[in-house]
């Protein structure tokens, strides 16, 4: 498994760990003081912030070359599917408000960082899922 | 000039004709007619404009024998169209957290606003996107002559 498949994996855990969490806290908020407070649970999409140290904990190997044309091909292909899948995320969220809400009604400002903070997770985790697609699920591909 | 060039051009020429027509109308329904800057606003109706860039990709089609994309073509069109991202998500996120320091945490937008910021997203991509290909591909069209 080489360095960016490490990544892709550990941000999926993340993301799947920060989603359940804010199910969860969404969910028991609800049931004890109902909505919309119970909205704060999104605070721990928050923990999709630990994604900013995977370069950190997964450190490029200077020893040898860890990067041909056909891993560029690869980060290029999943950086493309992550771009794409985001922006369709943004005009799902502007379509969503706009039939929720109405064409005269408005939002919260802070609903205006939730859709950055979706866009962001949205790119993460289909990046994250184009990498490890695209080298194979079993890591047999790319060895390093 | 090949087919990815000619549409990077004309899609270029669209969005600089679809903003000059939407701001000259903003600047004369604001300032001759002296309608409201909200209803003046209405003038940005003309950047839907840029949609006339999809309209007929058939008139750039190759005539020639040559295969019409190559490795090369695809690496500039992915290269382009991942810049074109770059430049639009620095942007997004401008235009999201700008009314959380102009209204306060508190504020409201209107809905039409997450309406403007997507345009607005569409329209930086796709300028991004043109100005890539003919950067790639160099100014005088010989790169990829066809």
């Amino acid at each position: 498994m080489n360095r960016w498949q490490k990544i892709a994996w550990f941000n999926l855990v993340i993301i799947a760990s920060a989603l359940l969490l804010s199910g969860a806290a969404i969910t028991i908020l609800a049931i004890l003081a109902g909505f919309p407070k119970a909205l704060g649970g999104f605070g721990c999409l928050g923990l999709g912030g630990l994604m900013g140290l995977s370069p950190l904990l997964f450190r490029k190997d200077k020893s040898k070359v860890s990067f041909d044309e056909r891993d560029v091909l690869f980060a290029r292909t999943a950086a493309f599917g992550g771009f794409c899948a985001s922006y369709l995320f943004f005009v799902a969220f502007f379509v969503t408000a706009l039939l929720v809400i109405g064409v005269n009604g408005s939002v919260s400002v802070s609903a205006l960082g939730i859709m950055v903070v979706g866009g962001y997770i949205t790119h993460s985790l289909v990046w994250s899922i184009a990498i490890i697609v695209q080298y194979g699920r079993e890591g047999r591909e790319r060895e390093s | 000039m090949n087919r990815w060039q000619k549409e990077a051009r004309f899609t270029l020429i669209v969005m600089a004709v679809a903003l000059a027509l939407s701001l000259v109308t903003v600047g004369v329904l604001r300032f001759v007619f002296g309608f409201e800057w909200r209803s003046a606003m209405a003038g940005f109706g003309f950047i839907s404009l840029m949609a006339l860039s999809r309209v007929d990709p058939s008139m750039f089609r190759i005539k020639s024998k040559k295969p019409p994309l190559d490795e090369r073509d695809l690496l500039i069109k992915r290269k382009a169209m991942i810049a074109a991202y770059w430049g639009f998500w620095p942007i997004f996120v401008l235009m999201a957290m700008a009314p959380f320091f102009v209204y306060g945490p508190d504020g409201k937008v209107p809905v039409i606003y997450l309406c403007s910021m997507v345009f607005a997203g569409m329209f930086v991509v796709m300028t991004l996107y043109s100005i890539a290909i003919l950067q790639e591909y160099g100014r005088g069209g010989k790169d990829g002559g066809q």
